[in-house]
């Protein structure tokens, strides 16, 4: 299960990295400033990505990644999380539900 | 050794819990309460008296100042880290002279906070203000004419940037609007521009003001927005 985090700024992009590989050390988390996500993304693969919507990405990207999770920096800190093409919302997302949403996915990759 | 006792104060509940796993994992700090900013934080350090808190600060100075002496009553020897989005030395100057501990930008490593967090700890009596910013923003330092424009003066320019006319302006600083007129000219003068938005182009691209200055309070000059001003 590989996770690419390009939140920003960077403080909050390495604590919710390290956080991640905290609670889930068998998942291969990554970090990446957002002007690098691309590439990023090309040389990782990852199945989950974490960004927010004021980062100036490349709306392209999100094409290339399975799931991702967008924070709504420009409306509260809510969430908009694609698995799999389903468009969910979160209010405030927590760590929890970071958690559920990666769990989530990486069953997903299991099943047949 | 003993673990430095901390208090996290952030509006955005998924970094906040993502630092207090971090910080907590590597045991020589122990989170002892978190929450949002603002009043709730107040409450959490008088209840704990940690030994650190790191507080998010992105709101007005004025704002700041209550929530700040707030703390400083609730627990005197606590030690206070703002962690903030803005990085014009203005801010910088104003937070200090509030009496904060360190300063560090949100473009700043996990690391340099953690080293921020046990150095303060462990010298509970020094007096020196830890700084961790931007280097573009540092080397700014006297280059321009941020030294020579007055607070007021760049208080004014702040509430100008966000469109307010010389009577709001002067009902805002509780000053009159012939004041507001003569500090305007002051600017001008100082700053070597002849009207009111080359005065705000001018401060915005030297970074005397921020943007999120401009952005993260109401007219009221309080803040409305949680602190969300990423």
């Amino acid at each position: 299960m590989r996770i690419l985090v390009t939140i920003t700024p960077r403080m909050y992009r390495e604590a919710i990295a390290l956080s991640l590989r905290e609670h889930r050390p068998g998942y291969e988390v990554r970090i990446a400033a957002p002007g690098n996500a691309e590439e990023e993304v090309r040389a990782f693969a990852p199945r989950l990505l974490v960004h927010n919507d004021t980062d100036g990405m490349d709306p392209g990207v999100l094409t290339n990644v399975p799931c991702w999770i967008e924070v709504l920096y420009s409306d509260s800190m809510d969430a908009r999380i694609s698995v799999d093409g389903r468009i969910e919302e979160s209010q405030d997302i927590s760590t929890e539900e970071l958690l559920r949403v990666a769990d989530k996915v990486a069953a997903g990759m299991r099943e047949p | 050794m003993t673990p430095a006792r901390v208090v996290l104060a952030d509006d955005h509940t998924m970094f906040r819990e993502g630092m207090a796993s971090v910080l907590t994992s590597r045991g020589d700090v122990e989170v002892v309460g978190q929450g949002p900013h603002g009043r709730d934080a107040v409450a959490l350090v008088e209840r704990h008296k940690p030994d650190v808190v790191i507080m998010q600060v992105e709101h007005h100075p004025r704002r700041a100042e209550e929530i700040l002496s707030a703390m400083r009553s609730a627990s005197p020897n606590s030690r206070i880290v703002v962690l903030t989005m803005f990085d014009n030395l203005h801010y910088v100057r104003t937070l200090s002279r509030l009496g904060i501990d360190a300063y560090v930008h949100k473009s700043s490593s996990v690391g340099e906070l953690l080293a921020t967090v046990l150095s303060l700890s462990r010298n509970p009596e020094g007096d020196n203000v830890v700084v961790s910013m931007p280097r573009g923003s540092l080397e700014r330092i006297g280059d321009g004419h941020e030294n020579a424009l007055s607070d007021r003066e760049l208080e004014v320019l702040v509430l100008v940037a966000r469109g307010l006319s010389n009577r709001q302006v002067a009902r805002e600083l509780h000053i009159s609007e012939a004041t507001v007129k003569r500090h305007l000219a002051n600017i001008y003068e100082k700053i070597g521009v002849g009207s009111r938005s080359d005065a705000v182009r001018t401060a915005l691209a030297e970074q005397w003001i921020g943007f999120h200055e401009i952005v993260s309070a109401d007219s009221d000059g309080h803040d409305d927005s949680g602190g969300l001003s990423l």
